[in-house]
């Protein structure tokens, strides 16, 4: 299992990486909701890729997806991460792609296409003492 | 871009020592070059290569990693036009200013010293992260650096098709083997499967054998009129045609990667080469592939109709992609064993292959040859043609 508290490598800086992380913080993670064509999309931006409307609201989504990919890490390129540990890519039921941990290192039980959900997790950075991170684990 | 078939022709090529630098960075002598120093020697090596004065040069193309200010300044070059851009993609835009008229005798110039620098490809300094988001937009779970990316690319290939590592292999393999061959390679101690198979994984199921290398070198390019090469000498090298597709929707959420392999800016690139050059897969002598990563051949030929969706392992199996092979693929060694100069060096090896220059890897009869290229799903590609 994921340790329960990790020191991790901050999240990317932006104006609006801010209430996407603050979502994630409430546990109930969200994302951008076009208000005039519907599109749901990520990472977050400032307008809606398909129709380009500023009208738009962070929307919390199901949790649930299946998974595309994954790949284990054998090389350690942060120093606060100690490898191995597994990523996968999960397509959300809501549509876009994201990443996160998994929850065992092992790879062995993940197939192309299995029901996965989030999961969140305490975490710590440089820059903040306590934050939360969601990972993936089987639905 | 039809406009742009047949009409520039590579005239001068050069490289500098890649198995000489390599080995003197592994034994930490102090570097005698910067990428300027690299780009620079490469610069005189091509002038050389087609007696060409550097006078006669009105246009400066330059690699990602130089400044064309600071290039030109070195070199001692005013020009009439000046551009950059990475490797096949400075070719276009050569190919686009003789058109134009803008410039007529073009420099196409590279050096690179990531090696003795120590250039990062991952984690908190990964290179390139102001360009492609996703090479470091998922720190915070420790997803990083552009070997990562292909390892789910090419892991769940592998799900989907059947492909076994063992298969994989073969690309690192048959590349080695053309190094061998090739005695300015990086890598020339020989590699068989089971050698591959004990190699570290880096990110699973990717070996250090299908990372590419890091090391210093340099590259150039002399690109003129095809009309006007043609009275220069007999060692040009004609651009049939070129293609480009770009694809950048749910790039950072790598959708367009992990989906659908990029296979529909292939095969957008595809359609617009071929047709402009008059020819098919079929008719090509031997392909070079953006290598920075084994797996990028798989998804280049089925993306490019070399073969069939999820049929790349057979097209590849028993050595059909190596030295006497059906399709001799990256006949260097390409970026895993011959150099990493990020596409470059790929346009000196067809050069000297349709030159009939390249020594014991040569590919016998050589006429056609394709380069083939789709860094972050930004596909580029052309096809050369022997000087009729």
């Amino acid at each position: 299992m994921v340790e329960p508290t990790m020191n991790r490598p901050n999240p990317y800086p932006g104006l609006l990486e801010e209430p996407f992380w603050e979502a994630v913080d409430q546990r109930n993670l969200s994302l951008q909701n076009c208000k005039s064509c519907d599109h749901v999309w990520y990472p977050p931006g400032p307008v809606c890729p398909e129709c380009l409307s500023e009208d738009w609201q962070f929307k919390p989504v199901s949790g649930y997806g299946k998974v595309i990919a994954w790949t284990v890490f054998h090389r350690q390129y942060f120093p606060e991460l100690p490898t191995p540990y597994t990523i996968v890519s999960v397509e959300i039921d809501e549509g876009p792609l994201l990443i996160g941990g998994y929850c065992e290192t092992n790879s062995k039980n993940l197939e192309v296409g299995m029901r996965v959900k989030v999961s969140y997790e305490q975490a710590t950075s440089k820059l903040k003492d306590s934050w939360t991170i969601y990972n993936w684990v089987p639905a | 871009m039809a406009q742009l078939s047949g009409i520039a022709s590579v005239v001068g090529v050069g490289e500098t020592d890649y198995a000489i630098d390599y080995a003197a960075a592994r034994e930490k002598k102090p570097p005698t070059r910067d990428s300027y120093g690299y780009a620079a020697l490469a610069f005189k090596r091509a002038l050389h290569d087609c007696s060409i004065n550097k006078y006669d040069i009105d246009g400066l193309i330059v690699g990602p990693t130089l400044a064309a200010e600071r290039t030109g300044e070195m070199l001692g070059l005013n020009v009439r036009w000046m551009g950059q851009g990475d490797a096949v993609n400075s070719l276009m835009s050569a190919a686009m200013a003789i058109h134009s008229g803008a410039a007529s005798c073009i420099a196409l110039v590279y050096g690179n010293n990531q090696r003795t620098r120590g250039t990062q490809y991952g984690g908190a300094q990964a290179d390139g992260g102001d360009r492609y988001l996703a090479y470091h937009y998922y720190a915070p779970w420790g997803m990083t650096s552009q070997g990562a990316l292909y390892a789910l690319m090419t892991q769940r290939y592998m799900s989907l098709h059947g492909l076994t590592e063992r298969e994989l292999g073969e690309i690192a393999v048959s590349q080695r083997n053309f190094a061998q061959m090739n005695p300015n390679a990086v890598m020339r101690q020989s590699m068989n499967i089971e050698q591959y198979l004990n190699s570290k994984y880096i990110c699973e199921p990717l070996r250090i054998n299908d990372y590419c290398l890091v090391n210093d070198g340099g590259v150039a390019l002399i690109v003129m009129s095809s009309e006007r090469a043609k009275k220069h000498g007999k060692n040009a090298v004609s651009m049939a045609a070129f293609g480009r597709s770009d694809i950048n929707m749910d790039a950072t959420s790598l959708k367009p990667r992990l989906v659908d392999f990029y296979h529909s800016a292939h095969q957008a690139a595809a359609s617009d080469v071929f047709n402009n050059a008059g020819v098919g897969p079929q008719d090509m002598d031997f392909a070079q592939i953006y290598d920075s990563f084994s797996a990028h051949v798989l998804f280049a030929l089925e993306g490019f109709g070399y073969c069939e969706i999820g049929k790349a392992g057979e097209f590849i199996a028993n050595g059909k992609i190596g030295p006497g092979g059906k399709l001799p693929i990256n006949t260097s060694g390409g970026h895993l064993s011959d150099s990493y100069m990020q596409g470059w060096n790929h346009q000196v090896e067809i050069v000297r292959q349709l030159r009939n220059q390249a020594g014991a890897r040569q590919v016998k009869n050589a006429s056609w040859g394709h380069y083939m290229s789709d860094i972050a799903g930004k596909v580029a590609t052309v096809i050369f043609r022997k000087e009729q």
